[in-house]
């Protein structure tokens, strides 16, 4: 792995997959120079990248980063600029049922049944066994109607669907939306298995977090830029960790902000949110116990909220 | 391609408003049907009665609007949802996508001219001769022409807007414009221009629901007259079969130049 120093960002490329593809196993799926703009405004500008087969890669960033942008690319149901190779042939002149798309908040219609939309996307299958049946009780019963399902039910039904055939890319844009913990369990054990199976596999998460069980890299994008792909490993040891302090009656907590291993502050009501990096967590308690802070008004983790955090003075 | 028609076949054939379009359609064909033998004591096929001529019009505006506005909201709603994103990506091409849409959309037009003429057919069964049997069946197959015209018009709205709002303000729109405006425009111009008869010709071929209605009434008249100048023109100009062939063309142009815009449409605009 290695980081190239670019104004405004940090890249790491991902010199495995590189050399993977240097000494002969040939990527998956490549894609070079994809571009995406809607009239000025540049949607998607990501570097060039490949992935080998049998992985999955999270592609997580903030609304708007251009995850779906990239997926829907990907799927070549978004136009662009660029070139995307599905085992070093252009995409579009793959073998129908190779590439498998679920889009974002996908509405299929009310009056079709569970059946209904799993035998119309049996026929896109490319004519082809399932490579992995879903876990009994996944699929809602068949002579449902899609109307009568709840959200979840209509997402596991989407995700069968989705994932029929033999796909040797699978692109799924917020696959765990709606669904319950079972639910999630069972799909990320479908995704290992089609992993398993040979099978490279992009979700779209506004997180990591609910991917890290079976994600093998990461591609973080912000602004449509990839700042970085990698190992899902030195993706975690990138996330800034947040340190909260209870603030006492009366203080700003301004005297804190300015703490040297301190990347950005934030105040949320009583508490001050200090993020730092992993490695400078505890250079950061240390100064603050130099400035009195006592181990009781201080918890760690919880990005969105102290009260998901661990208190310092409990194990 | 075809899976994915009958998909979309069974889950608007299924939507309620689809079911009241082709009952209340089916219920209106009826009616005008028994007013017709009440009135006129037959509907009398084998000439142009008022019956036959008020069965003809509902016929071409009633489905033709339902093709339009439903081959509109079947391609805006396919984008939206991401079911059409879905199946592109598993590998239909833009023309399969396009093609199932209108396939599925002109079906349950038909359903509903079917079920409409079905139901006349019980009404007028026994009142009119069997010799008016095939203007009855030309007269359906006109009427489904048209309706395929339309529902091609829809898909072409379908393609060109972004919401379904959208999509059912301009589908409507079009269709008015083909039902009524076209109309409007050349009887007003038609007058100031002192527009000639290949004028007249020029602007049925222009319209398909008003090519299909002269398409029909040559049928149900060989001689024209009904049609006036512009039926007399055609006849002396192309005899009774090349003025059939010439608007049966004009007609199979007005499915395939719309599909063939909303084909080069949607190869440009993201799904």
């Amino acid at each position: 792995m290695s980081a190239i120093e670019a104004p405004g960002r940090t890249m790491e490329i991902d010199l495995v997959t590189h050399a993977e593809s240097m000494t002969g196993t040939r990527p998956r799926l490549s894609a070079h120079g994809l571009v995406k703009r809607y009239g000025e405004r540049v949607a998607l500008e990501a570097s060039d990248f490949e992935l080998p087969p049998a992985t999955i890669a999270a592609i997580v960033g903030p609304n708007g980063s251009g995850k779906s942008t990239l997926l829907g690319c990907l799927a070549r149901t978004v136009l662009h600029d660029g070139r995307v190779f599905l085992d070093g042939e252009p995409i579009e002149r793959s073998a129908p049922g190779r590439v498998a798309y679920l889009p974002q908040r996908l509405r299929l219609p009310a009056t079709a049944t569970v059946g209904e939309v799993l035998a119309l996307f049996r026929r896109f299958a490319g004519g082809v066994a399932d490579r992995v049946a879903p876990p009994p009780g996944f699929v809602p019963d068949e002579r449902r109607p899609l109307g009568q399902l709840s959200g979840g039910q209509a997402q596991r039904t989407a995700l069968a669907a989705t994932l029929q055939g033999r796909p040797d890319l699978v692109l799924l844009d917020e696959p765990l939306a709606n669904l319950d913990d079972d639910a999630r369990a069972a799909t990320m054990a479908l995704l290992a298995e089609h992993r398993a199976a040979g099978a490279t596999i992009l979700v779209a998460s506004p997180t990591a977090v609910d991917l890290l069980a079976v994600v093998d890299r990461v591609l973080a994008l912000r602004d449509g830029r990839i700042v970085h792909i990698g190992p899902a490993a030195s993706f975690l040891g990138r996330l800034p960790l947040v340190i909260w302090v209870r603030l006492e009656a009366g203080t700003s907590g301004d005297d804190l902000s300015g703490l040297p291993a301190a990347l950005r502050s934030r105040r949320e009501g009583d508490w001050l949110a200090l993020e730092c990096r992993e490695e400078d967590a505890v250079e950061l308690l240390r100064e603050l116990d130099a400035r009195g802070v006592p181990a009781a008004r201080i918890r760690i983790g919880g990005p969105e909220d102290p009260t998901r955090a661990s208190p310092l003075d409990r194990p | 391609m075809i899976a994915l028609a009958g998909f979309h076949f069974r889950t608007i054939a299924r939507g309620r408003s689809s079911l009241v379009a082709v009952i209340g359609f089916a219920v209106a064909t009826g009616i005008v049907a028994l007013l017709g033998l009440d009135s006129f004591r037959q509907l009398g096929l084998g000439a142009v009665s008022p019956a036959a001529v008020a069965v003809l019009n509902l016929a071409l505006l009633l489905p033709t609007a339902l093709g339009a506005l439903i081959g509109a909201l079947t391609v805006t709603a396919g984008r939206e949802t991401g079911l059409l994103a879905m199946i592109r990506a598993r590998g239909l091409s833009i023309a399969g996508l396009i093609g199932a849409a209108w396939l599925a959309v002109t079906g349950v037009a038909w359903l509903a001219l079917v079920a409409g003429f079905g139901l006349a057919a019980l009404v007028v069964a026994g009142n009119v001769p069997l010799g008016d049997m095939p203007a009855f069946v030309g007269l359906l197959i006109v009427t489904m022409a048209a309706a395929a015209t339309a529902s091609a018009v829809g898909v072409l709205v379908g393609t060109a807007v972004r919401t379904r709002l959208q999509a059912a303000l301009v589908a409507l729109a079009a269709w008015f414009v083909l039902a009524v405006g076209l109309d409007l425009v050349v009887v007003g111009l038609g007058v100031f221009l002192r527009a000639g008869e290949p004028a007249l010709l020029a602007a049925v071929l222009a319209n398909p629901l008003q090519a299909a209605r002269v398409l029909a009434l040559l049928l149900l008249d060989a001689s024209g007259s009904v049609l006036g100048p512009v039926g007399a023109y055609l006849l002396m100009r192309f005899d009774h079969l090349g003025a059939v062939a010439l608007l049966a063309v004009d007609l199979a142009a007005w499915i395939g130049a719309p599909l063939g815009g909303a084909i080069l449409l949607l190869r440009h605009r993201d799904l």
